[in-house]
């Protein structure tokens, strides 16, 4: 049995005899297993999902007594969500664009996890904490201090920049470190230009749950946007039917496992964060796997060219399409060779087979109901070669549920 | 010159080594103003705030203030002295607070005038379940005089910079309490405080203004 798992039988073990929680126990129920002894025995445990986490008061998932909670974090609320609350326990954080720094700017929800890790990590640099709102004001006292780092969120980018360059902080940047969600290539490669002199570190994390990777310098390709996991999660990437993929250039959706007990104040096991995921490289050698983000459901709506994509609209068109599918969907939506696609993953009502021409007949259909404008369908987007033909999976099985609720989930190449 | 645009001026002389192991804040408060950072002395605490927090009820304390006035990591440092949970709450998304205030029994709350006055209107059932609200103020101006929020727990504090306090004033007394870690000379009706600042070996010292209006054995900071 390697260590790593050995730490998952101890994590298990931990939360199911948490005295300060019973949450495990009666998310598993009948089901619970005393241990796990093997690794067949850790994929039979179900997925723990954003919903079922909601389901229990925030009282009974705290496995610490109080006073050994540092903080409480919340998801934002913004997308429409009722805000999911977790606590945590002692964990901090050291950006690595901060490693060298005289200065380092920040944009962070909950600041002292960095300004702690700094003072652990026996540093002096002084730390401006930037208001998402008054990014000018945050700017300017980072020039005053003087910063060669900064830590912020990609969709920050577009308004600090020229804030950046109109007080000359960008040319002597030396580090930026992005975090949160997924950079695209074409963003680091605008990003290389505009910080001609700055390391770009993409780091990639949730609010339920810290830095969960982390983009280094062992990273064995010319791209440096591929992520190497934070040893303090297990990893696994699991296809749409819910099996567990090792191999290389495999997809599927990621779910994650807390390793540290002494971190946990709500310990993970087995979630299903909702994120798309491929294996990039397996090094055996050194026992890693990285990984390459391929989406994150993070919109109700998706803009494709010449029209928007909306949830609502697809449910309404599944809801009578055919009185043996529901309308429980995942739409995957590429990106790629300047077309989008539409891959609507469906789940059928029975286990009575659908013929190939009957899904293709389906997928006909449905293209030409979903309205992208108000005038115009996917299918009239397939007719103009904006789109590829709307392609259309019909599965017997629950789909992985994301822990966003997103029913969109985008892929760029 | 105010004393804030003075603060600005002498903030205008340090650099980055000045900042080191220091914490700092900014002279201008306003959304939107265009800024210096003035650092503290060093092994700065806020002691008023660990002190509200020991007389206050036990339970997570909420941070609820523009980031951009670098209070949350002070504000951090006085919970973890105590053992207790800090919640950060975003100035841009207030009503945030709501989530937790269903949540979980939040003991202080450390705020602004405007969003405390913004929370009256929205929350106010939740706000009267606290324990202590910390409100920073930026000059006595904002600070309500009349006493009219007695209902509610109410503490507050006029900070020369956001995290930096000169004066507090609990909830139920009638009169603040000057910051005894500043050096203060005081007459019948100013008060001049000094300030250790870095700039080279020396320390540079700023003069305040205070006027005080003993009617009724009341005193009042009417004036920065």
């Amino acid at each position: 049995m390697s260590a790593e798992f050995g730490k998952l039988q101890k994590m298990y073990v931990h939360a199911m005899e948490n005295p300060y929680s019973d949450f495990y126990r009666a998310f598993y129920r009948s089901d619970a297993l005393s241990n796990i002894n093997s690794i067949a025995e850790w994929h039979s445990l179900p997925f723990l999902t954003r919903e079922d986490i909601e389901q229990v008061p925030l009282s009974d998932r705290i496995f610490t007594p109080l006073e050994e909670v540092s903080a409480f974090r919340a998801t934002s609320g913004t997308s429409g969500r009722k805000p999911l609350i977790t606590p945590r326990k002692g964990f901090t954080t050291f950006p690595k664009a901060a490693m060298n720094c005289s200065g380092l700017l920040l944009f962070y929800n909950s600041p002292h996890l960095i300004t702690r890790g700094r003072d652990e990590m026996k540093k002096d640099f002084p730390i401006v904490v930037g208001s998402f709102n008054d990014t000018e004001q945050s700017v300017q006292l980072a020039a005053h201090i003087g910063v060669d780092a900064l830590f912020c969120f990609p969709f920050q980018l577009q308004e600090l920049i020229p804030l950046l360059q109109k007080y000359d902080i960008a040319h002597g940047m030396k580090s930026i470190e992005l975090t949160g969600e997924r950079v695209s290539e074409r963003e680091y490669t605008m990003l290389r230009t505009i910080f001609p002199n700055a390391e770009i570190f993409p780091s990639y994390g949730a609010t339920e749950l810290q830095a969960i990777a982390a983009y280094g310098d062992e990273v064995p390709t010319p791209h440096q946007n591929i992520l190497r996991p934070s040893p303090h999660f297990f990893w696994e990437i699991v296809d749409e039917y819910g099996a567990v993929v090792t191999h290389e250039g495999a997809e599927g959706s990621l779910v994650l496992t807390s390793l540290n007990i002494e971190l946990s104040a709500f310990p993970l096991l087995r979630y299903a964060i909702g994120d798309y995921m491929r294996i990039a490289a397996i090094d055996e050698q050194k026992n890693v796997t990285y990984y390459k983000p391929i989406g994150r459901p993070h919109v109700d709506i998706v803009k494709i060219p010449g029209g928007i994509l909306y949830a609502e609209n697809v449910l309404s068109v599944l809801d009578d399409i055919h009185p043996d599918i529901t309308n429980v969907f995942e739409g995957h939506v590429y990106f790629r060779n300047k077309k989008v696609q539409l891959d609507l993953h469906v789940v059928a009502k029975t286990k009575k087979p659908f013929t190939e021409a009957l899904r293709q007949e389906l997928a006909e259909k449905i293209s030409g109901r979903i309205f992208v404008g108000p005038n115009n369908t996917y299918q009239d987007g397939e007719a103009k070669g904006l789109y590829e033909n709307l392609t259309l999976t019909i599965t017997n099985d629950q789909l992985v549920k994301n822990s966003k609720r997103k029913p969109f989930i985008e892929h760029y190449e | 010159m105010s004393t804030h645009d003075e603060l600005a001026s002498l903030a205008s002389q340090f650099s980055n080594k000045d900042f080191r192991s220091r914490h700092f804040a900014p002279v201008r408060w306003e959304h939107g103003a265009s800024s210096k950072a003035l650092p503290f002395p060093r092994g700065y605490v806020w002691s008023s705030l660990s002190k509200a927090l020991q007389n206050a009820n036990t339970g997570p304390i909420m941070c609820l203030a523009p980031l951009v006035w670098q209070l949350e990591p002070l504000v951090h440092s006085c919970t973890q002295a105590q053992q207790r949970p800090i919640i950060s709450v975003s100035a841009e998304n207030p009503l945030l607070a709501k989530a937790y205030f269903d949540q979980l029994e939040v003991s202080v709350m450390v705020t602004t005038p405007e969003i405390f006055n913004t929370l009256q209107t929205k929350l106010a059932p939740e706000l009267t379940r606290l324990s202590k609200i910390v409100i920073v103020h930026a000059s006595p101006a904002s600070v309500n005089l009349s006493e009219s929020n007695t209902d509610l727990p109410v503490v507050d504090e006029i900070h020369l910079v956001p995290g930096l306090w000169l004066a507090t004033r609990d909830c139920g007394d009638t009169t603040f309490s000057l910051n005894k870690t500043l050096t203060w000379k005081l007459d019948s009706k100013n008060a001049e405080v000094a300030l250790e600042l870095p700039s080279g070996s020396l320390s540079k010292y700023i003069s305040l203004e205070y006027g005080f209006d003993k009617a009724n054995h009341k005193q009042y900071i009417v004036r920065v």
